[in-house]
């Protein structure tokens, strides 16, 4: 029978009889119906950004009008406090929003874990930690003044990369991080940047100490556009390397031997993935202090919304995080007006419940 | 066309002396053997026996500790992933994935090509594989049977568009056990495919428990045991009482039945 094997390969019928579902029975149903759903999808989470962007701008505690600020005929005092004040904080609530969103997104699907928040991991701290060791002992670096403004980013991604990187060399020696494993590391790496910052709060000095405690808060009361600059082209800059890995994460849903296979690089991605998180989420703590719970609800709730696709995810985490955390900004200043809660507090409110909820939904297996 | 012919010609996939250790632990020893386009090579032995290591080695996933494995005439090291993927897809038995993807979103990440050829791929493939009534649903919420239909979907479109005549480029199916959690019904229906495919001058190296299974569906069978060939031959010649008996370390018995005109393996 093996003599002439092409004669027999040849032959269908032997497939066709054993057909459990002949063909005929394929309904066009989803025939590319469903991507469209998705790309629209993402352009109403854009519709939502731009709406949260322009609201911002224009609510607070002295509110702005913007066809009035476009027509020339806004006050001097309206139109200082719209491009000094207002502008600048905007913008850095929508990029780091953007940018935890993001950033979420994507190390969730590095770590194949929901569960990979930037902030319960411990990037965040890491971040955190890279920035206060700069501003305790930075003026000791007799660095030139313009360099000031990227020495504080610039500490704060080495902080957040050398987490991710201890995370992902752990897993990777673990095996793949159950989701328990993953948050108990996050609990540990959490703990170790405390007891780093709590020995820098010893050392500082009373005006140190006042900008290490807006660290724990988290907050973009100080938004300016001199430091805000450096920052968000950081942002960007990660932002666009990490949509640019949408399908190559997709395929890392597989396996990462059934990813290469499928062609991709495995420790490219990881590495630029890695990089490219610790430098967007290093970027934005080194503004905005440690904002909890958004590179987890964003995500998720985005992938109710659209689907699990990093295609459609990640500039939909992007997007929504900009939106909500431009929100949240916006009830933390005008809530108590004229004093203002650290925005931290309002998405800690919000996330710290959702993320209850997500823990008894994914059932730790 | 006979195997060494083909395999001296520069196709097919070419194992030589492939040794794979890990540790002082050694997994496969010096094995050779030739893999060709439009032939199903059963890799068939005991538990233990390194079917998958060979099988991960053939992929170009791992190196050999010694020996080389050969992609008609490159040696698997010097070709690019991408460059691989357009040659050979692999299924493995890992089904695991964290996020809710649906079935059509996992089945279409096996496509290289254009996205404006997608959809006609992807309708075919799925016709064929008879997944039609999988789509819609949550990848994760599949029984394993089901996942794994959807996985060899995803491996198929990786092939696609599979050409009519013999093309330049010999193509490849490397298929980690695909009917571990399978019934019988869509065993059958999923070897049945893959012989299908193999007329297409695929390639297809397929790791096979089911020794009734091997004796059905493949052309060629490798037999191994403790990391080394013992045979690699044709089905019928790989196939004996004695051969298996002896490698298995339980008696066989294989008997040629003659109204289904196939080897029969009797435990």
């Amino acid at each position: 029978m093996s003599d002439t094997p092409a004669v027999q390969a040849g032959s269908p019928a032997r497939a066709d009889s054993a057909a459990p579902a002949g063909p005929g029975d394929f309904t066009p149903a989803f025939n590319l119906e469903g991507r469209d759903h998705r790309r629209t999808k993402v352009l109403v989470l854009g519709v939502f950004a731009i709406v949260c962007f322009a609201v911002g701008l224009m609510i607070g505690a002295v509110p702005l009008s913007l066809p009035d600020l476009l027509r020339g005929s806004a006050t001097p005092l309206e139109a200082m406090v719209f491009a000094e004040i207002r502008s600048p904080r905007v913008v850095l609530a929508a990029c780091v929003g953007a940018v935890l969103g993001l950033a979420g997104a994507s190390l969730q699907g590095l770590f194949r874990n929901p569960l990979a928040d930037p902030g319960l991991i411990g990037v965040s701290a890491g971040a955190a930690l890279g920035a206060v060791a700069m501003i305790v002992l930075g003026e000791n670096l007799g660095a030139p003044e313009y360099l000031t403004p990227y020495l504080l980013p610039l500490a704060a991604v080495a902080g957040a990369l050398a987490v991710t990187g201890f995370l992902y060399s752990f897993a990777s020696w673990f095996g793949r991080f159950s989701i328990v494993t993953l948050l108990l590391v996050g609990i540990a790496v959490n703990a170790l940047s405390t007891v780093g910052i709590g020995a820098f709060e010893y050392l500082a000095d009373d005006r140190q100490l006042r900008s290490l405690v807006f660290w724990m808060m988290g907050s973009f009361g100080r938004a300016n556009w001199a430091a805000a600059i450096p920052a968000v082209a950081f942002m960007l800059t990660a932002m666009l390397v990490l949509l640019t890995q949408s399908r190559a994460l997709d395929k890392l849903q597989l396996g990462e031997a059934d990813a290469a296979y499928l062609g991709v690089d495995v420790r490219r991605l990881k590495r630029l993935v890695i990089l490219a998180s610790a430098i967007a989420v290093g970027a934005g703590v080194a503004l905005s202090g440690m904002i909890g719970f958004v590179g987890l609800v964003v995500p998720h709730l985005v992938r109710l919304l659209i689907g699990a696709s990093h295609r459609f995810l990640l500039p939909g985490a992007a997007l929504l995080g900009a939106g909500l955390m431009i929100s949240a900004d916006l009830v933390a200043r005008t809530i108590i007006v004229p004093a203002e809660l650290p925005v931290s507090l309002v998405t800690s409110a919000i996330g710290a419940p959702f993320f209850l909820w997500l823990v008894a939904r994914v059932r730790p297996a | 066309m006979s195997a060494a012919a083909m395999g001296a010609s520069g196709m097919g996939v070419v194992a030589q002396n492939l040794t794979y250790q890990v540790g002082r632990r050694r997994i496969l020893h010096d094995v050779s053997t030739t893999f060709e386009p439009g032939y199903v090579t059963g890799l068939i032995g005991p538990n233990g026996a390194g079917k998958s290591t060979l099988l991960r080695l053939l992929a170009g996933e791992e190196n050999p500790t010694e020996g080389r494995v050969i992609w008609a005439g490159d040696d698997v090291r010097t070709l690019s992933l991408s460059d691989l993927a357009t040659r050979r897809a692999v299924m493995t038995q890992s089904n695991f994935v964290a996020f809710d993807f649906l079935v059509e979103e996992i089945i279409a990440l096996g496509w290289l090509g254009r996205a404006q050829l997608l959809a006609d791929a992807l309708e075919e493939v799925v016709t064929l594989t008879g997944v039609s009534d999988l789509l819609g649903k949550k990848f994760n919420t599949l029984s394993g049977g089901e996942a794994q239909r959807v996985q060899f979907a995803r491996a198929l479109l990786q092939l696609f568009p599979l050409g009519e005549q013999e093309q330049e480029q010999a193509r490849y199916l490397l298929l980690d056990e695909p009917t571990a959690s399978l019934d019988v019904a869509n065993e059958l229906h999923l070897l049945g495919l893959v012989r299908q495919i193999a007329a297409h001058n695929v390639g297809v190296i397929v790791v096979l428990h089911d020794l009734n299974l091997a004796a059905r569906f493949a052309d060629r069978l490798t037999l191994l045991n403790g990391g080394e060939v013992v045979k690699s031959a044709d089905t019928d010649a790989v196939l004996t009482s004695k051969l298996l008996s002896e490698v298995y370390n339980t008696p066989l018995q294989v008997e040629y039945h003659n109204a289904l005109d196939r080897l029969l393996v009797l435990s």
